[in-house]
């Protein structure tokens, strides 16, 4: 027996990143949208299990906004996530969602940091089709989301991308928005196609060493999303 | 390689590898890593590692001629037999300046910048009674010392950055870490960063030497009788899957054992 087969390694954890899917569930998502985003997270998970380092690396939460906020999937791997059945409804709590968003990936870090785990910066993907009914430009609210993103973009906490489906109202969204990554439109339904996107942008990321920069594919090259205006 | 005494008491055995990564291979960028070490006829084992900068442009030659200048300094220091209190630190730490001179020295001869030769260092230098090494950047040395694994140089500050302060720095001297003990080491291993996940658990925010991988190479090289079967075994051993799949980066291991029957 060679000396490769007696060692063991010591810190065999892989990298982790985590990833938030912040999902708009709202009732003006019903209908096809619905079917078609609960279709495409299927095949989100089936697209990156095809991936042997995202497949390791990828840690995943699903927070949905529709009506009220839910964490519909806490973090767990790629192979143990069940793509919900969503169903829509309600008004569009976007901002507290959002807050949710970061304080679930500030907690994670923190497990990271007790149990070793080296970690890459987390991701918040965020989808929406409608204006926030939970803040308007200006309340507290709104100030308190927008100073979150910012700093959680400026101060590297994590990347925080904003797709907005039609007839979503994207200049709102762009004031959330970092201003170095302002928000994309989807084009029509194309759900599957963003999602496609995101599992081969977490490949990337997989495969990157940790602290460098990734170059991701343009959405808008990607063929899914558009440069709002 | 291997040094015996005539009456057998004490021998020494050292050999390793270092092994370009994937991610090298795959850019086709040289291996920056680089080792060269040596077992003296009184059964004194020196080893020099060196892991060349990804952002320095012939880092590749800066970590060879840094780990060659250190052995040869040290060999020639060795010379004397002298091992008294304070020896092999004087030596590794000289070792480490006469490195640096080496590397100015061929920025002279040479068009480079001497930040394009930036690398790390670590010398180490063990008897069975004693131990001392220069260790400037991560990487890190581990010994054996009565049964129990040490962290005898540890990776220093730099752990969760990219950023390495190398010997070519105009600070390199505030940075030389020197370590030495009076302890009988039976076995040292001294590694770069691409092997550190291999090697250490982590227990909250420090570095543990995990004993399921130095274990067995210790033991395969007190077994070992053979030292450049030695090294491709070690070669083997960095360039595996099982090693790749933690690090893309080079690598570089060399293992030194010293035996008292």
């Amino acid at each position: 027996m060679g000396l490769v087969d007696q060692v063991e390694i010591g810190n065999p954890t892989q990298p982790h990143c985590a990833t938030v899917l912040l999902l708009d569930i709202s009732g003006s998502m019903a209908g096809e949208k619905i079917a078609l985003l609960n279709e495409a997270l299927k095949s989100f998970k089936e697209e990156t299990l095809k991936d042997d380092l995202a497949r390791k690396r990828m840690d995943l939460a699903v927070i949905t906004f529709g009506g009220s906020v839910q964490l519909r999937q806490d973090f767990c791997s790629i192979e143990d996530f069940e793509p919900p059945v969503l169903s829509a409804g309600g008004g569009t709590p976007l901002g507290e969602a959002i807050l949710k968003a970061a304080v679930i990936l500030e907690e994670r870090k923190r497990q990271y940091k007790h149990q070793g785990i080296d970690y890459y910066r987390p991701w918040i993907f965020l989808l929406t089709d409608g204006a926030p009914t939970d803040m308007e430009p200006g309340d507290i609210t709104w100030n308190q989301v927008a100073a979150c993103v910012n700093e959680g973009e400026t101060g590297k906490k994590f990347l925080f991308f904003a797709v907005a489906v039609e007839p979503a109202d994207t200049r709102t969204l762009a004031q959330i928005a970092p201003q170095s990554r302002p928000p994309v439109k989807l084009i029509g339904t194309k759900f599957a196609k963003m999602f496609d996107w995101l599992s081969k942008s977490q490949a990337k990321v997989s495969a990157s060493k940790i602290g460098e920069n990734v170059a991701l594919e343009n959405p808008v090259a990607a063929g899914w999303a558009e440069v709002s205006s | 390689m291997t040094a015996q005494k005539a009456n057998g008491a004490v021998r020494s055995r050292v050999f390793g590898s270092s092994v370009i990564g994937p991610m090298h291979l795959h850019n086709e960028i040289p291996c920056q890593d680089a080792c060269a070490y040596a077992a003296t006829a009184a059964n004194v084992i020196v080893i020099a590692v060196a892991d060349g900068l990804g952002s320095a442009a012939r880092s590749d030659t800066g970590a060879n001629l840094a780990v060659t200048s250190a052995l040869r300094f040290c060999m020639a220091s060795l010379q004397s037999g002298s091992f008294e209190e304070g020896v092999p630190e004087r030596i590794v730490r000289s070792a480490a300046a006469h490195a640096r001179q080496e590397l100015e020295r061929l920025t002279q001869e040479e068009s480079y910048n001497l930040r394009d030769l930036g690398c790390t260092l670590i010398v180490a230098v063990a008897t069975g009674q004693q131990f001392a090494i220069a260790h400037i950047g991560d990487g890190a040395v581990v010994g054996k010392i009565d049964g129990a694994l040490c962290l005898l140089s540890s990776p220093g500050e730099s752990e969760y950055t990219n950023e390495v302060v190398p010997i070519t720095s105009a600070d390199w001297q505030n940075s030389l870490r020197v370590t030495s003990g009076e302890s009988s080491v039976c076995g040292i291993a001294v590694f770069t960063d691409g092997c550190q996940r291999a090697a250490f658990r982590k227990a909250e925010d420090s570095l543990v030497p995990f004993e399921r991988f130095f274990n067995p190479v210790f033991d395969y090289a007190h077994n070992a009788t053979d030292a450049t079967a030695g090294a491709s075994e070690i070669a083997a051993l960095l360039a595996s899957a099982k090693l790749c799949e933690h690090s893309d980066d080079d690598k570089t291991l060399v293992v030194g054992v010293i035996e008292t029957d």
